[in-house]
């Protein structure tokens, strides 16, 4: 499945880092992101796709919503999508 | 004469201020050219500070201390190499969400991108272990930072926070002061109607199993994890960390499950309709094969910690929140005498065997004898590899906070460390560290600190003269290939520890077990126990990797 979230993440340093490097080690493959500014009150809109044929969308979910930078974390959407670069996954 | 009280103030001191207006009495260090300004303020301070002879001891001993004491454990390190001796220390307590906070030196900010002399990013490499961090790149900002990173490791599921301090900013001058603790957040209640859900599943089972973790006692919840368990009658199964959530001699405790775990543990949890999840997390050991794991159970799934609800296991119902009320709100089960009976009949047909033939020590026999003959004020620290197992086998523990192991991460090292953090927590209780020969070695340098601080602990090394556990699995799953696991070239630990001032003796029949036990608990300072046991004996019943809990492999 592929699934579309949208994030509203407090600039801080390593911020996306962070929310990238969670979502590849919690067994997701991150295949498009989009990141802007939202206005100059500190906040970061962004927009992840991300792939995986077996892990829940609402853990993930959950998982990034305790990254203390995360200010919030919505469902867009979800598709069934054929994943064709190689799953990286934790053991 | 010490030089005069400062006049002015840094960050540097202001950390210091910080760390002790949120109530820090120890912390565990080593000092480096980036972090001198913090061990400059630290002159003057109220702080002891303990000097370990290797960060990965920092931080492991900051672990130790927290896990005794409920407190938050603090570790500090200069940059470069000091921050990288730290990781495992870190990624230890990470993975079984104790509070840290790890204060790292860092080149100063103009440096910081140009390699310079010992500048690591250190922020980076800790990301995917630490439940928050921070890079500390100015002054004023250090309030704040010191407040939040108290607040986030300790609250909800606890973790490690790591503070990056670059040497310019530590200082600079600075007029703040520290902000003073604020009131714990609120913690949360069950959702009723997943509370009531779970009760009348309960009221309906006919098998229930209480499946106890780690998080019972980090929620300070083994009293109402105890009075629950009592009045509901429901049998007891625990995690490694979970040992103690009862008292592993009480009746209804059946004992660890999982790869090492009892024979009535694992087939209770393979037998039952409902299985309740506290404070525990459907760990690949614990569980086995997921798929064949309590394959006719429906779950109850208690935790503070949201993300882990239906990480692994879907949940029939999840309580949300503070495990003391989530268990409040339980009710007793009912009409459940025939499955008790059938868990007790389990566990006296699976009750440990001690008859083992020979003259040599049999290291599970020692380890019983030693806790039984010891009392409640016995701590004890383990290694990891086939003497934890032991351990977590054939300790009596009375609860969990007094059985500190390397649970989710493994670390071999891990028992000397946490034993001196331990002790300085809780400096009047009996503090046993369980070692191997392999593990013993990769913290030994910390046998200096305990002669240092002249801490009473009692080291308890089982010498098989291999990498015990390696080499059992080389034995059964890679057809006996021995690969670079001996070590019978060993140093000799009694000179060892002596070398270092801690006083040590041999033991190597079963008929001086009785005497060394003795000589263990009676003295009053450090000592050491080299036992020689069989470099042949494995952990059993062990369930084969991959397979189902209800494959116990038993000793041949
Ligand atoms: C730092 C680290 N390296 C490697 C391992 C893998 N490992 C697990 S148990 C074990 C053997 C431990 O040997 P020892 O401490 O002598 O204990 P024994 O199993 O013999 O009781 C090893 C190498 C580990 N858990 N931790």
């Amino acid at each position: 499945m592929k699934h579309t979230l949208k994030l509203s993440v407090n600039t801080a340093e390593g911020a996306i880092l962070r929310i990238i490097g969670l979502v590849e080690r919690r067994g997701f493959s991150l295949v498009r992101i989009d990141a802007a500014s939202a206005g100059d009150d500190g906040q970061l809109d962004m927009e992840l796709d991300v792939v995986s044929p077996e892990r829940s969308i609402d853990v993930l979910m959950r998982q990034l919503e305790k990254l203390f930078d995360v200010a919030t974390v919505l469902l867009l959407q979800s598709d069934t999508y054929q994943l064709e670069i190689k799953e990286s996954r934790a053991c | 004469m010490r030089p005069e009280l400062r006049t002015s103030m840094n960050g540097a001191h202001l950390v210091i201020a910080a760390l002790e207006a949120e109530g820090v009495d120890t912390v565990f260090g080593y000092p480096g050219g980036a972090i001198m300004p913090v061990y400059d303020a630290l002159y003057h301070s109220s702080l002891e500070h303990i000097l370990v002879r290797h960060e990965q001891g920092a931080a492991l001993a900051a672990d130790g201390y927290a896990r005794a004491t409920g407190k938050v454990g603090v570790c500090i390190s200069t940059s470069g190499p000091g921050g990288t001796n730290l990781v495992t220390g870190i990624a230890n307590a990470f993975a079984d969400s104790v509070p840290m906070v790890a204060i790292t030196g860092q080149v100063a900010t103009p440096l910081m991108g140009t390699d310079a002399f010992q500048e690591v990013d250190i922020y980076g490499i800790t990301m995917p272990v630490v439940k928050h961090s921070f890079l500390l790149r100015d002054v004023a900002d250090i309030p704040r930072v010191m407040r939040e990173a108290f607040r986030i490791a300790a609250e909800g599921r606890p973790g490690p926070v790591l503070i990056d301090l670059p040497k310019d900013v530590a200082t600079a001058q600075t007029d703040l002061h520290p902000l003073l603790a604020g009131p714990q957040q609120a913690s949360r209640a069950p959702e009723p109607a997943a509370a009531s859900r779970a009760a009348e599943m309960i009221r309906l089972a006919e098998k229930p199993v209480l499946y106890a973790g780690g998080g019972i006692v980090i929620a300070k919840a083994v009293d109402t994890f105890r009075r629950y368990a009592e009045m509901s009658g429901i049998p007891v199964v625990t995690t490694l960390k979970g040992l103690g959530a009862v008292p592993t001699q009480h009746g209804q405790c059946l004992g660890m499950l999982g790869m090492h775990g009892t024979r009535a543990a694992n087939e209770a949890v393979q037998n039952c309709d409902l299985l309740i999840c506290v404070g525990a997390r459907f760990d690949d050991r614990a569980t086995g094969n997921l798929d064949g794991f309590a394959p006719h159970a429906k779950v109850i799934h208690m935790d503070a910690d949201p993300s882990e609800i239906g990480k692994l296991r879907t949940a029939d119902v999840a309580l949300l929140g503070d495990l003391n009320k989530s268990l409040a709100t339980l009710p007793a089960a009912a009409g459940i005498e025939a499955w008790q009976a059938q868990c007790e009949r389990d566990k006296v047909k699976g009750a440990w065997r001690y008859d083992a033939p020979g003259d040599g020590v049999y290291a599970p026999a020692m380890l019983r004898q030693l806790s039984e003959e010891a009392d409640d004020n016995l701590l004890l620290t383990c290694d990891v590899g086939q003497h934890q197992m032991w351990v977590a086998q054939h300790c009596q523990i009375s609860s969990p906070e007094r059985h500190l192991t390397s649970g989710g991460l493994g670390t071999m090292g891990f028992g000397l460390p946490a034993a001196i953090g331990a002790q300085l927590g809780n400096p009047d209780a009996c503090v046993v560290c369980i070692t191997g020969d392999g593990s013993i070695m990769m913290n030994v340098q910390e046998l200096a600190t305990i002669n240092r601080y002249r801490l009473p602990v009692k080291i308890v090394l089982l010498d098989n003269s291999c990498l015990g556990m390696v080499r059992q699995w080389q034995d059964l799953f890679f057809d006996g290939r021995q690969s670079e696991v001996d070590l019978s070239d060993n140093p000799d630990f009694v000179q060892v520890a002596e070398s270092f001032g801690v006083p040590a003796f041999r033991v190597e029949r079963r008929d001086e077990v009785g005497d060394a036990i003795k000589t263990l608990l009676n003295s009053d300072g450090p000592v050491l126990a080299h036992v020689r046991i069989d470099p042949a004996a494995n952990v059993w019943p062990l369930v084969p990797p991959g397979k189902s809990n209800s494959t116990m492999m038993e000793e041949a």
